[in-house]
């Protein structure tokens, strides 16, 4: 009778184990300035004691397409298998982590029983900060500066700086040819609140980051434009 | 104990295990609310009960979705690589500067493109509180925010 209920036990509790052992369940990669998608895999096994199927593997981004190797979706015991995540790298910057879920057969909608991670990190080769420079409304109408530092192979220079209202200016001071610029800006009055766009720009060759904008903005100290 | 003893307790066990299963859900058939419980959700996350309601809605879906049936009054800001990034920073830009709290929502609970959007929003630096909605459009889908 022991044997019996501890075999009933058993099966009940078993399939609350993890199914699926992912090799390298987090996975970080670099992609190239002018890498349109990447492709990563992730290696599995079913680690339990009975066949399982995948009904779905997602990312809920449209940035990140998933599927199951070669169409293939139900594992015996010990089998192994692969998924594909393909990201498109879209107007993503800096590091990017996106998770991808994966259901097996019986698995609640907002359950699934396994995930992975992909961390995407896209050079940055135009920095700029701050983005936005502030000033008070009704305060001092002194410049304040946007650092721009470039992290690339060849030399990125400023070729124009622009706003898009006559309330600022903006000049450029050279920090060091190709590499480090401030972009100087000053507003003419600071009596009334607005917001103005500092468009910057550069010779860069990767056409997705040519051109940079920051913010310049006038705002009472408790509220904003 | 003979085997059929042995199957008939089994039997109860197993029937016992399902009734108890059945009470606590109810009504298993029927798919459960979008629930939000905001003692477990992530500190740059909101539930929809608690978003303002001078909120500024940021849609972080498709052009298309967007236009579809986004909020209304909300801005588009998302990662696709047929927008043009900085065209939709500019466009968004007064509307966030002048909001007092911006809500990020994109596809789903488990899209994470707004929480990249919201991220780009707090690096302005315009002062505004920003979160990720909770749920994302399934969250808004069956309450009053809907379109």
């Amino acid at each position: 009778m022991k044997h019996l209920v501890s075999c009933f036990l058993l099966a009940a509790v078993l399939p609350l184990q993890a199914e699926l052992k992912f090799h390298t369940p987090v996975i970080d990669a670099d992609a190239e300035l002018n890498d349109i998608t990447l492709v990563r895999e992730y290696k599995f096994t079913n680690a339990s004691n009975k066949p399982v199927k995948i009904t779905q593997a997602d990312a809920g981004c449209t940035c990140l397409a998933v599927e199951v190797a070669a169409g293939k979706f139900t594992y015996a015991p010990g089998e192994a298998g692969t998924i594909r995540a393909t990201f498109s790298l879209g107007n993503f910057q800096g590091t990017v982590e996106k998770p991808i879920y994966i259901w097996l057969e019986g698995d609640p909608e907002e359950a699934p029983s396994a995930s992975v991670m992909l961390r995407v990190h896209i050079p940055v080769i135009i920095a700029l900060e701050p983005k936005t420079v502030k000033w008070q409304l009704g305060g001092s109408m002194g410049p304040k500066n946007i650092d721009v530092k470039m992290d690339y192979d060849k030399p990125i220079h400023i070729k124009s700086v622009s706003t898009s209202n006559e309330t600022f200016t903006a000049r450029i001071v050279t920090i060091e040819e190709g590499k480090h610029y401030k972009v100087e800006v000053t507003p003419k009055e600071t009596a009334a609140a607005g917001l103005c766009i500092v468009r910057i720009e550069t010779d860069a060759d990767v056409e997705k980051q040519r051109i940079q904008q920051a913010f310049a903005v006038i705002a009472s100290p408790s509220k904003k434009p | 104990m003979n085997s059929l003893a042995q199957l008939a307790v089994v039997g109860a066990i197993s029937l016992a295990a399902a009734g108890g299963s059945w009470l606590l859900r109810k009504t298993p058939e029927t798919k459960p609310a979008f629930v939000c419980d905001p003692a477990v959700i992530r500190a740059d996350e909101i539930c929809l009960a608690d978003v303002k309601g001078d909120a500024l809605w940021v849609d972080a879906r498709s052009r298309a979705e967007w236009k579809a049936n986004g909020i209304k009054g909300s801005v588009l800001w998302n990662m696709d690589p047929k927008e043009d990034p900085n065209a939709m920073e500019a466009e968004a830009a007064p509307h966030i500067a002048a909001a007092e709290q911006v809500v990020v929502y994109c596809g789903s609970e488990k899209c994470g493109t707004s929480r990249e959007v919201a991220e780009r929003i707090r690096k302005l630096g315009f002062g505004p509180e920003v979160k990720t909605l909770f749920g994302g459009w399934d969250a808004i889908k069956s309450s009053s925010v809907a379109p």
